[in-house]
């Protein structure tokens, strides 16, 4: 669609291409890449024009899910080296991961360009990331009106040197100190203090995030009760933030988690430094960068074992949660449709969204996935994975359908029916 | 005739936007769409070599068309796409950005987050 926009004639090619297939939002990769993207692409030679360039810029390749896709992908934007007169640059970024270094080895001939972040020279990024926190820093200077000299050409190089080559180290750091409801000056040395010599690449990332959570959940508390309750319930909400496979806004996790709004409020309003935390309850809390989801999910760098989230507990939780959403809300002829032959093409989404709650859609989708990642043993769970199947299996389906997630249902039936292999008779005879 | 002409074309224009709806757009994945817009681009001054030879890349003629830029978490390359998908923008060169929100688990294969990213 971007492409689209970009040119009027591109618009003509692309959206013959669609005429010809209308399923074609659905296909493989491969088609639509061929189709939506290289064929149209490559029909503006016809007309003349001056060769000229067009940039495609991916990001986080490898945040996509499954390792054949990346390789798919690589190969796919190889093939578009022939294309004329249009010169395709492709941008792409990723972290150095396995399939995705095979995969660019595995192209044939040079075309593409390697760079590797981390391996810069260290001045330059010192030199880098100083500009960075100066400008910060200097800003937080001045909403805050501290004294000029603060913070110090001292601090700042010794935050640089903390920060020992991630900007995420640095962006982290100038946010928890410049919260607006706090004195910065008291910050700093907190971030300062307890920097250790490294011993891995992100010992002092780690060290920050622990001394962010400790200071901002903890805060003055001294109680050992009250510690524990405190830390409890940051996992018990931040847990589920970190491992749901959306975004949640606020008030579909206060209804999800059964929370009240208060106790989600006092729990995250301290944690803008490391959530994007938005003004009203509809739009998605996300995380400022994965490494915080990293740090926590990982006990050997989260050290501090209160704030430890352990994602099988996460995922086995949500289990329970999701069903109790979806025995709340599912029952047959959800959007009172009456008549039992009406075509899912019929109901418009919105009746759809209108009679089941975000989180009751979020929960038809992704319960069986949870149900994978807590690896519950669906013998010992009470029956009630059981009971929930006996009472809303096909409520169940008809909601998916009518969310059109039919194809998706049977990769999840067949999940489910592969963690069954041992499993009791009653729910393989099911 | 003038207004009759213009309306075939502007029925034309509807019907192309009526095709292009059946596709999903990848949401909010283009760098330029509201959520992302309080996200960071480098600070002018950071960087600089890099955007340069990212440039120099971009306008030769050559036939390494793909440039891979790889690094550890946290070593700034959301940022430095962003700023690279902003200065395409500038030059009207930019055919398309893909930036994904932070917000999924290793491990799970979600099955259609990959085909609307194709689609935008």
């Amino acid at each position: 669609l971007q492409l689209a926009r970009w040119s009027p004639h591109l618009k003509r090619y692309i959206c013959e291409a669609i005429a010809e297939d209308d399923g074609i939002g659905g296909r493989s990769l491969q088609i639509q890449w061929k189709q939506l993207i290289l064929q149209p692409l490559s029909m503006l030679k016809d007309r003349r024009l001056p060769t000229f360039a067009l940039a495609l810029v991916l990001d986080a390749l490898d945040e996509c899910q499954k390792e054949e896709d990346i390789t798919l992908i690589i190969r796919l934007l190889a093939e578009a080296k022939n294309l004329s007169p249009i010169r395709l640059r492709v941008f792409v970024t990723s972290r150095p991961e396995t399939p995705i270094r095979l995969g660019f080895n595995d192209l044939d001939g040079a075309v593409h360009q390697d760079l590797v972040l981390h391996d810069i020279a260290g001045p330059v990024i010192k030199h880098d990331i100083s500009l960075f926190l100066k400008h910060e820093l200097g800003e937080i200077q001045k909403k805050h009106d501290l004294p000029a000299y603060w913070p110090g050409e001292q601090n700042i190089q010794l935050l640089v040197y903390n920060a020992d080559g991630l900007f995420i180290y640095a962006a982290t750091a100038c946010r928890f100190i410049g919260d607006l409801n706090c004195l910065p000056e008291e910050r700093l040395p907190l971030v300062l203090h307890g920097r250790s010599v490294g011993l891995s690449l992100t010992r002092t990332l780690d060290e920050m995030y622990t001394q962010i959570l400790k200071h901002s959940v903890i805060g003055d508390c001294n109680e050992q009760e009250e510690k524990a309750m405190l830390c409890n319930r940051f996992r018990k909400i931040v847990g589920p933030i970190v491992i749901l496979f959306e975004s949640p806004s606020a008030s579909a996790l206060i209804r999800l988690l059964a929370f009240s709004a208060r106790i989600m409020d006092v729990t995250l309003r301290p944690l803008h430094s490391v959530l994007d935390i938005p003004n009203n309850n509809h739009s998605p809390i996300k995380l400022l960068h994965p490494s915080f989801r990293d740090f926590l999910l990982d006990k050997k760098r989260c050290q501090e074992n209160q704030f430890w989230i352990s994602a099988k507990e996460v995922h086995s939780n949500l289990v329970e949660s999701c069903m109790k959403v979806m025995s709340n809300a599912l029952k047959k002829d959800i959007c009172s449709l009456g008549m039992p032959g009406t075509l899912t093409s019929e109901v418009e989404n919105s009746t759809m969204n209108d009679c089941l709650s975000n989180e009751a859609r979020y929960a038809c989708r992704y319960w069986i996935y949870h149900l994978e990642q807590g690896e519950i043993n669906l013998c010992d769970d009470n029956g009630k994975v059981h009971a929930f199947l006996q009472q809303h299996f096909l409520h169940w389906l008809e909601a998916l359908s009518l969310m059109r997630q039919m194809s998706e249902r049977v990769l999840m039936i067949t999940v489910l029916q592969s963690m069954l292999s041992v499993s009791d008779a009653g729910l393989l005879g099911f | 005739l003038d207004w009759l002409a213009w309306n075939a074309h502007s029925s034309q224009f509807l019907k192309q936007d009526r095709q292009l709806e059946k596709l999903r757009a990848a949401d909010g994945a283009a760098f330029n769409e509201y959520e992302l817009q309080h996200d960071m681009q480098c600070l002018s001054g950071t960087r600089v070599d890099l955007l340069n030879q990212v440039k120099v890349w971009s306008e030769k003629d050559h036939n390494e068309h793909i440039f891979w830029l790889n690094g550890m978490a946290g070593t700034g390359k959301s940022t430095i796409a962003r700023t690279v998908a902003s200065s395409f923008d500038k030059e009207g060169q930019l055919g398309g950005s893909f930036f994904s929100p932070v917000a999924r688990v290793s491990g799970v294969v979600l099955p259609d987050y990959l085909p609307p990213l194709l689609c935008s």
